[in-house]
């Protein structure tokens, strides 16, 4: 029964496969691409939906409003008015922006936020087009996204969006080391860019025999457990900082809070979008968001296990449980945080985040070679707790004396 | 697999020439992303995945994004007229590409008209093996030039220190 559900996806996929048996084998790899495809297309524009209607409904919740409550039950089908509303309204472009230009700008973003979710496996058996590369085209297929808001901010010929494009790509190209860095460890430690190894990289079955040998049922519990839950690369120590630093730096390659300075709606007005409208603008929100997800799944697939969990819930249900647990965690952290200033971000990543991921690597190689796990667990911990303690007190500073406040 | 093959050569043939031809210096900078993505296209098709994804990471991610953010900081943000290729000052640049262009066919030259069956597949383990081992020295002679082109560069871009009075 676990198995059929686990499996229905690639069941349906193989069933579909049957309908074309007699065609050419060039008809049929076309038919088996369409049908990954489709999914992706058709699911994540959905899921992106749903986001913003949870987000603008937990922000209100963190700010003391109601959030949307007008469109259906609890305002559920805000998403849908929206949609409606970027169609039809007006696309203004002005006079004297770059035509050509602005208008593939919001397509490029669209497209390479979409072209990585392809390599993300979302189940057993579930991988959009299993790379042997999987990582790195993430990677340099994420990092399009950067010349997309240079193309945005630069063809609006306005000083803010001129202004928002130059602050992302500087913010970009910092945070791009760290969050790269981070998730070299994962690469170094499987010994592969493939996204599918690194997920089975973290199930334990290989190492503890399987628990149908147990009779005891807590025993067979905590086995499951183990084997499914315990290879999580983030409850190692260079895992857990691994995941911590990807994380941060992920929120800056998204552009959002508190590293939202890109588009800060109080400095530069939306920064390289403040030209666009009507479904140019919904475009550059879809490719926001589905960046978003798909940095949440990468982030689940290196440091979280993909989709392993123990048995109760299919393979699919997890990866897509997990996703959005990081995604309301991001939300969260936006309702929470003050905006940083410039210099605040640019000494984050290049004094703390940077040397911290350098560390990080070296620990994780510490306790690649180190043959005693648990020996290796506390060794490179302690690395990693030291490296913590100094590098925060070096990127503190004098700031950390008490603030006299006169007039407050 | 040809059809892509002649799709990814028009492509990469057009972006490049556009990022020739073109008198808006920002413009010519996009279309040579598209040509660098062409590239990293015809690298994909010959099944060299590593090469291609390195390709947009090192040319699109970091040295295009350099130019835009470099032409971004001059004054001529909005893109200066370049210098139309047929004009007489652009003289040194076609025989600088000419240079390269005799280089290139120099040390190619036994290879250049051999399609001996498909190419062989490079795994990301015999390319770390390479640099890692056989090509360990001019690597790291490599990156100790970068490392000395960016402290020099750090050290030209370094404020005057401001004499005391």
């Amino acid at each position: 029964m676990y198995e059929f559900v686990d499996q229905i996806f690639v069941k349906i996929g193989q069933g579909i496969m049957l309908l074309f048996q007699g065609q050419s084998p060039f008809v049929q790899a076309f038919i088996w691409t369409i049908l990954k495809i489709l999914p992706i297309i058709a699911i994540f524009p959905g899921i992106f939906a749903f986001t913003t209607w949870a987000e603008r409904k937990l922000l209100g919740r963190i700010q003391n409003r109601l959030g949307p409550n007008r469109c259906g039950p609890v305002g559920l089908f805000q998403p849908i008015a929206d949609g409606i509303k970027t169609l039809t309204k007006e696309d203004i472009v002005p006079t004297t922006a770059d035509k050509p230009v602005h208008t593939l700008s919001p397509v490029i973003a669209v497209v390479a936020s979409f072209l990585v979710i392809t390599v993300l496996p979302m189940g057993r058996n579930m991988t959009g087009a299993d790379l042997n590369i999987g990582v790195l085209f993430f990677f340099a297929v994420g990092s399009i996204g950067e010349v997309s808001i240079f193309m945005a901010g630069w063809s609006s010929h306005n000083k803010y969006s001129l202004l928002g494009g130059m602050r992302a790509i500087a913010q970009m190209v910092s945070y791009e080391i760290p969050f790269v860095l981070s998730a070299i460890t994962v690469v170094m430690v499987v010994g592969s860019l493939s996204t599918n190894d690194i997920v089975q990289a973290q199930q334990l079955h290989h190492i503890v025999e399987d628990p149908e040998g147990f009779s005891d049922t807590m025993k067979r519990v905590f086995l499951h457990l183990f084997n499914n839950v315990g290879g999580w690369f983030v409850f190692q120590p260079w895992g857990f900082f691994g995941f911590l630093i990807f994380f941060i730096s992920s929120l800056a390659e998204l552009n959002r809070a508190p590293f939202d300075l890109p588009e800060a709606e109080s400095e530069i007005i939306a920064g390289h979008h403040t030209e666009y409208s009507g479904f140019k603008f919904a475009l550059f929100a879809l490719a926001e968001y589905i960046s978003m997800i798909a940095v949440c799944g990468l982030g689940v697939t290196l440091f979280l296990g993909g989709w392993n969990g123990p048995h109760i819930l299919p393979s699919w249900a997890w990866f897509f449980l997990k996703i959005f647990t990081l995604m309301i965690i991001m939300i969260w952290i936006r309702g929470t945080f003050p905006r940083l200033r410039a210099d605040q971000l640019m000494g984050f990543a290049w004094k703390f985040l940077l040397p911290l991921s350098l560390v990080n690597i070296l620990a994780a190689g510490l306790w690649y070679h180190i043959p005693s796990r648990s020996f290796g667990w506390l060794a490179t911990a302690l690395i990693m707790a030291t490296a913590y303690h100094y590098l925060s007190k070096f990127v503190m500073g004098k700031s950390l004396e008490k603030r006299i406040y006169r007039f407050a | 697999m040809e059809y892509v093959f002649y799709i990814l050569a028009i492509w990469t043939v057009g972006s490049g020439l556009l990022a020739v031809l073109q008198r808006n210096l920002v413009h010519c900078a996009l279309a040579l992303i598209a040509f660098f993505a062409g590239i990293a296209g015809i690298f994909f098709t010959l099944r060299a995945e590593f090469l291609g994804a390195v390709q947009i990471i090192v040319y699109v991610g970091a040295i295009a994004v350099l130019i835009l953010f470099a032409i971004m900081l001059t004054r001529h943000v909005t893109g200066e007229e370049t210098i139309s290729p047929f004009s007489g000052h652009a003289i040194w640049g076609w025989l600088a590409s000419a240079g390269v262009l005799a280089m290139l066919i120099y040390s190619l030259y036994d290879q250049l008209f051999i399609m001996s069956g498909p190419p062989s597949q490079a795994t990301v383990l015999d390319i770390g093996n390479a640099m890692m081992r056989r090509y360990a020295v001019p690597f790291e002679v490599i990156s100790l030039l970068l490392t000395a082109a960016l402290v020099g560069a750090v050290v030209i871009a370094l404020e005057e220190p401001r004499e005391k009075k």
